[in-house]
């Protein structure tokens, strides 16, 4: 019994010894033959990729022999494009040949012995850095040094396409921003843009667009644009970008369950947030949207830190290129960093949406909310919106997250908003002990009620209907598409019985009912383009569109006609080439005076206008108030008179001696401009020049005779008695300003934006003479703001004037205001604005030193040029009475 | 058979409505770089992967003409088509960009207009881009819900919290919660029919939401089980469906900052 126990026991335990056996002999099996065929693969894929890189290395040393004398006969046969060509053909194979070697000798061999991780820095991080090492230390030569400031480095640059120094200003410069108010500015950052250095002109414009407006908010030190380049001034913050900082947090954070941060390391990153909301507060309170809001551009400065509590430093929101007034009336742009930029930006800048039709805020909200989970989760968000907090997270944050990501309607509707719930959960003993209800956002809706205040909107942006969405919504593509007015409660009705129909033919579009294929055949090229046109349809509330198309027609006419006027100007001026040969040196001397006569003429043509002026100037209700003006009058124009005659005397002389010397072929050309000479002669006898009477000061106007040929000024017709307020007054150059009208200009109500172009720190004369204007204006009940004006306490106001500044500079554009095209751009700014009744603009003349003035308004524009800044510049003009 | 839907779409498309241009990179941008760089096996690298931009998209979007839908192509096949030429398309021009010449637009591939199966994609493909149109009705219905709901039924739904935990989140009670998750749960049927319809060609495509578990209409005789277990399924799907989109689009996110796109 025992024995056959013993024999079953001992038959079982040796079945079970064999399964087990067999079990491990298969489970070793399996591993081996894995291991072998992995070892196999391992080798083959060693071998593969040795043979290939081989044979790319042959190809590619082959196609290098070929390019070599291909490069050099396009040289010999001087096609210098095509040598460059094949010479960064021979570049590319260059570099195959480099990486073939690399891999051969050290990449596949290394792999292969399972080195691969060694390989790392060499591959990744090396190529990584070397990329972003900063450029040189220095300026090029070609784009010369900065005055005032000194070079000590360079920091990498961005995609703008602009040079990043750091430099350190010397004394004259520290003490003006120190009068401005910039303390601690021993180190700044310029950023460079030359066209000589590979900026493009688009680049400089859009970097230039808003940096008055940032100046004005202490973003920017000052800007400066010459001919070779353009620089603005920023203060230089040390220390990494968030990115890097997040980062080194991430690493160094102490292991978590979830992964992520710990909690002091999260509080130190929830702190940089909040002094990123903080400046965006500021930016959009000061009127301005930064558009670029990433980890890059957040510089955290470790020397400082947040009310002496918070360790890491402090975060510093920098780069302005992107940088936009919230109420320009500039097409929206898609600039800006995808991941951080709201998708719902893209579409509306698809359908042509204007800056100031939505709210730039939100954006940057948005912005701010990717930033925080850039920091959460150390990686980009990029499922947008939808982006989901995996790593260790407080339910409260994870709510501001995704509060600030959602859709643009329903997200913070200001940083403020967003600060204040970070706040509360920065004040908590235990941040994961916060709820999402306890957050203020959610009890009572404490930072909409700050919103709705006139502190929380500064800038009253203008509401946009609710546009129509572009994200997937069938409906509306449907409704674009067939022209369904549906209503939005319709969508369910459709989705539920979708009409079935069928593409009859694609290419001309006719679609057709299913199982109706006779009743509906509809138009394709009309359902085609409709939904294009109902994508783009302005938003019912613009009603002044047509009044802004009407006027950018009339300004593109205008600058039209401008052009036309200079081309067929410069036709005329072009000397004849019908001239006989082997005159060179008498032809030249022909073309000089030639050019002389044209320039005297030019200046007479100037007359009529002047004269026109003039007979405004003698309106007996200014003269009276002004007799001084009558007399500067007689004695310009005498002067000028006698001026003429001179150069008309002068110029005649020259040209018989030089007919006397010449050929006989050039003498007819000689004889043609002593024929000029002599109808300037003539036109000056009979021009009403001669019939101005001295200004009376008895209040009586004398009588005018019309010009011979009055040149057209500005737009409009020629100028007249009759409608002297509907022509813009423009006088020559250093003549006296005229008045345009009988009512002054600086009466109460009337808004006046004064601007100046004179660099701090002012001369005290201009800024005297500014106060005296300023003074002036104010003393009547008249109101003015601009450069030189305090700015307003009220943050709201401040805001709006500084948009308003930057709008008048972005509509002068860039050239200075003695040119014809700057004063008709500025005129029709002050046309265009309701709230604006005259724009006064000073700036240096740097060719003598003198002052240049231009005073436009709605009704015309005046240019002077003056020695100095004074109350009178202004006080002599009028509008007309019925202004 | 092509609904109202996406004829209406794919005219806004062919009318050259960047927005639709947009809308439809938004939505299956991550898809088709994924399969192309799959398709590509290193032929194409991450970088030209990367360049083919909605602005790209936009810009070159006079092939649409070209495709016709009519000829049984799957929405899904026709997608990638597209993307397909429009990559062919731009690197062809930028070779001539180089070359410092123009070079005319390169023939479509119409072959990939055919339905048959040898030309079909990979399911694996059709699966992600199914999981797409999912994606985009939330999104859609993010937009068109409240905040506050749209966020319970994320921390409910995609976060798995419980009634109770979600509840005392937000500081209401769980009817209130259950409430207002039903109110979402129904707004994204209804978006999941829409945008069903719009992005897809064939009846195959537009029964693809049952076919993966999202009931679309709890009440009808077909469905199986009560509306509680319908919803509860319907929710499982979507969570699912959501958290795949959710590693395409971090598997995609990687391939970009693999090719320099780091923060």
């Amino acid at each position: 019994m025992a024995s056959g126990l013993l024999t079953v026991g001992l038959f079982i335990g040796g079945a079970l010894a064999l399964i087990l056996l067999v079990m491990v002999s298969w489970w070793v099996g399996v591993r081996v033959i894995r291991f072998l065929g992995a070892a196999i693969t391992h080798v083959f894929r060693f071998i593969g990729n040795m043979l290939s890189d081989t044979l790319r290395f042959i190809g590619a040393f082959i196609v290098s022999l070929v390019f070599v004398p291909l490069i050099l006969a396009n040289v010999v046969i001087g096609r210098w494009s095509a040598s460059a060509h094949y010479g960064r053909a021979l570049s590319s194979e260059g570099q195959t040949i480099a990486a073939c070697l690399y891999r051969i000798t050290l990449g596949h061999p290394a792999r292969f012995l399972g080195l691969g991780h060694a390989l790392e820095g060499i591959e990744g991080r090396l190529p990584n850095a070397i990329a972003h090492a900063p450029t040189s230390d220095k300026p090029r030569r070609a784009t010369g040094l900065f005055d005032g400031y000194t070079i000590v480095g360079s920091l990498k640059g961005g995609g703008s396409g602009g040079k990043l120094y750091i430099a350190e200003p010397d004394p004259m410069k520290l003490a003006a921003f120190e009068r401005r108010g910039f303390a601690d500015c021993d180190r700044v950052v310029l950023k460079t843009f030359s066209l000589t250095d590979g900026s493009s002109l688009p680049q400089i414009v859009r970097e230039s667009r808003a940096l008055d407006a940032a100046r004005k908010l202490g973003l920017v030190l000052e800007h400066e644009l010459t001919d070779e380049r353009f620089f603005y001034v920023m203060k230089y913050v040390p220390g990494e970008s968030l990115a890097t900082i997040t980062q080194q947090l991430h690493a160094e954070s102490a292991p978590v369950p979830q992964g992520g941060l710990d909690d002091a390391k999260l509080l130190v990153g929830i702190g940089y947030v909040t002094d990123l909301l903080e400046s965006l507060e500021t930016y959009h309170t000061g009127g301005l949207w930064h558009k670029d809001v990433k980890p890059d551009n957040i510089i955290i400065d470790p020397r400082e830190t947040r009310d002496g509590a918070r360790p890491g430093g402090r975060a510093h929101l920098v780069d302005f290129g992107l940088i936009t007034p919230l109420r320009s009336a500039m097409t929206l742009t898609t600039h800006g960093t995808e991941y951080f930029r709201d998708p719902e930006l893209v579409r509306k800048a698809l359908r042509g949406v204007k800056v100031h039709q939505i709210d730039g805020a939100k954006f940057d909200v948005y912005a701010a909310g990717a930033v925080l989970y850039s920091v959460i989760e150390a990686q980009f968000p990029a499922h947008g919106g939808l982006s989901r907090v995996e790593k260790r997270c407080p339910d409260a944050l994870r709510w501001v997250i995704r509060r600030a990501m959602t859709d643009y309607d329903k997200r913070y509707p200001t940083a403020r908003a967003m600060l204040v719930d970070l706040e509360a959960v920065l004040r908590a003993d235990d941040v994961f002990a916060v709820k999402p209800a306890d957050l203020p956002s959610m009890r009572g809706g404490e930072p909409e009620a700050e919103v709705g205040s006139e502190a929380g909107v500064p800038l009253d942006p203008i509401e946009m209907p609710a546009p129509p969405s572009v994200a997937p919504a069938p409906a509306r593509g449907a409704q674009a598409a067939g022209g369904e007015q549906a209503p939005n409660d319709g969508n369910e009705k459709r989705a539920s019985d979708p009409r079935r129909i069928r593409v009859s033919n694609w290419w001309t579009g006719k679609i057709a009912h299913a199982g109706d294929p006779v009743k509906a055949a509809v138009p394709d090229e009309r359902s085609a383009r409709r939904p294009k046109r109902v994508a783009r349809q302005r938003p019912a509330n613009r009603a002044p569109a047509a009044e802004q198309l009407k006027n950018a027609r009339s300004r593109v006419q205008a600058r039209r006609q401008a052009a036309q006027d200079r081309i067929s100007g410069r036709r005329r001026s072009r000397p004849s080439k019908d001239v006989g040969k082997g005159t060179g040196t008498a032809v030249g001397v022909v073309l000089v005076f030639v050019a002389i006569g044209a320039g005297v003429l030019t200046a007479f043509v100037g007359l009529p206008e002047r004269q026109v002026t003039v007979t405004h100037s003698k309106a007996p209700e200014v003269i009276e108030h002004h007799p001084d003006l009558a007399l500067a009058f007689d004695h310009d124009i005498a002067a000028f008179e006698s001026d003429i005659e001179a150069q008309l005397a002068e110029t005649e002389q020259v040209i018989k001696a030089a007919v006397d010397e010449a050929g006989e072929v050039a003498r007819s050309s000689l004889e043609k401009a002593l024929d000029q000479v002599r109808s300037i002669r003539e036109a000056l006898a009979l021009t009403a020049l001669d019939g101005i009477e001295p200004g009376p000061v008895d209040g009586v106007a004398a009588p005018v005779p019309a010009p011979p040929a009055p040149r057209s000024v500005g737009r409009g017709s020629p100028p007249s008695v009759d409608s002297p307020s509907k022509t813009p007054s423009r006088t020559a150059r250093r003549g006296p300003p005229p008045t345009v009208g009988t009512m002054s200009l600086i009466r109460p109500g009337v808004r006046i934006a004064f601007l100046s172009d004179f660099q701090p720190p002012v001369k005290p004369s201009i800024r005297a003479g500014a106060d005296g204007i300023i003074g002036l204006i104010e003393g009547v009940g008249a109101d003015v703001f601009g450069d030189l004006t305090p700015t307003p306490d009220d943050v709201a106001q401040a805001g709006r004037e500084i948009t308003a500044i930057a709008e008048i500079r972005h509509a002068r554009g860039r050239a200075p205001i003695d040119s014809e095209a700057t004063q008709e751009r500025v005129h029709e700014f002050v046309r265009a604005d309701r709230d604006l009744d005259a724009i006064l603009w000073i700036a240096p003349d740097r060719r003598d030193g003198r002052v240049l003035v231009l005073i436009a308004t709605d009704r015309g524009y005046h240019y002077d040029e003056t020695d100095s800044v004074h109350p009178g510049l202004i006080a002599k003009y009028a509008l007309p009475s019925n202004n | 058979m092509l609904t109202s839907m996406t004829t209406g779409f794919v005219n806004r498309l062919r009318a050259q409505d960047e927005a639709a241009w947009f809308e439809l990179w938004e939505t299956f941008g991550p898809v088709i770089r994924a399969q192309l760089s799959k398709w590509g096996r290193g032929r194409i690298g991450a970088e030209t992967v990367r360049d083919l931009s909605q602005e790209t998209l936009a810009a070159l979007s006079n092939s649409i003409d070209r495709f016709d839908p009519e000829r049984g192509a799957r929405f899904s096949t026709w997608l990638l088509a597209i993307a397909k030429h429009v990559l062919g398309d731009e690197i062809d021009r930028r070779m001539a960009l180089k070359r410092g010449g123009g070079k005319a637009n390169a023939e479509l591939d119409e072959s990939w207009m055919m339905g048959s199966a040898a030309q079909s994609v990979d399911s694996a493909y059709e699966a992600a881009v199914f999981r797409s149109k999912v994606e985009a009705a939330i999104r859609a219905v993010e937009k068109d819900s409240d905040f506050t709901e749209f966020s319970i039924f994320r921390m409910r739904v995609f976060d798995g919290m419980s009634g109770k935990d979600v509840a005392a989140a937000i500081g209401t009670s769980e009817p209130t919660v259950s409430r207002r998750l039903a109110k979402v749960r129904d707004l994204l049927r209804t978006k999941l029919s829409e945008i069903i319809s719009t992005y897809s060609f064939t009846d195959d495509e537009l029964n693809e939401a049952e076919r993966n578990g999202l009931t679309l209409n709890p009440k009808q005789p077909a469905t199986s089980g009560s509306d509680k277990s319908a919803d509860q399924a319907f929710d499982e799907a979507v969570a699912e469906i959501y958290h795949q989109q959710m590693e395409l689009r971090r598997e995609d996110e990687l391939r970009l900052t693999d090719s320099g796109r780091r923060p």
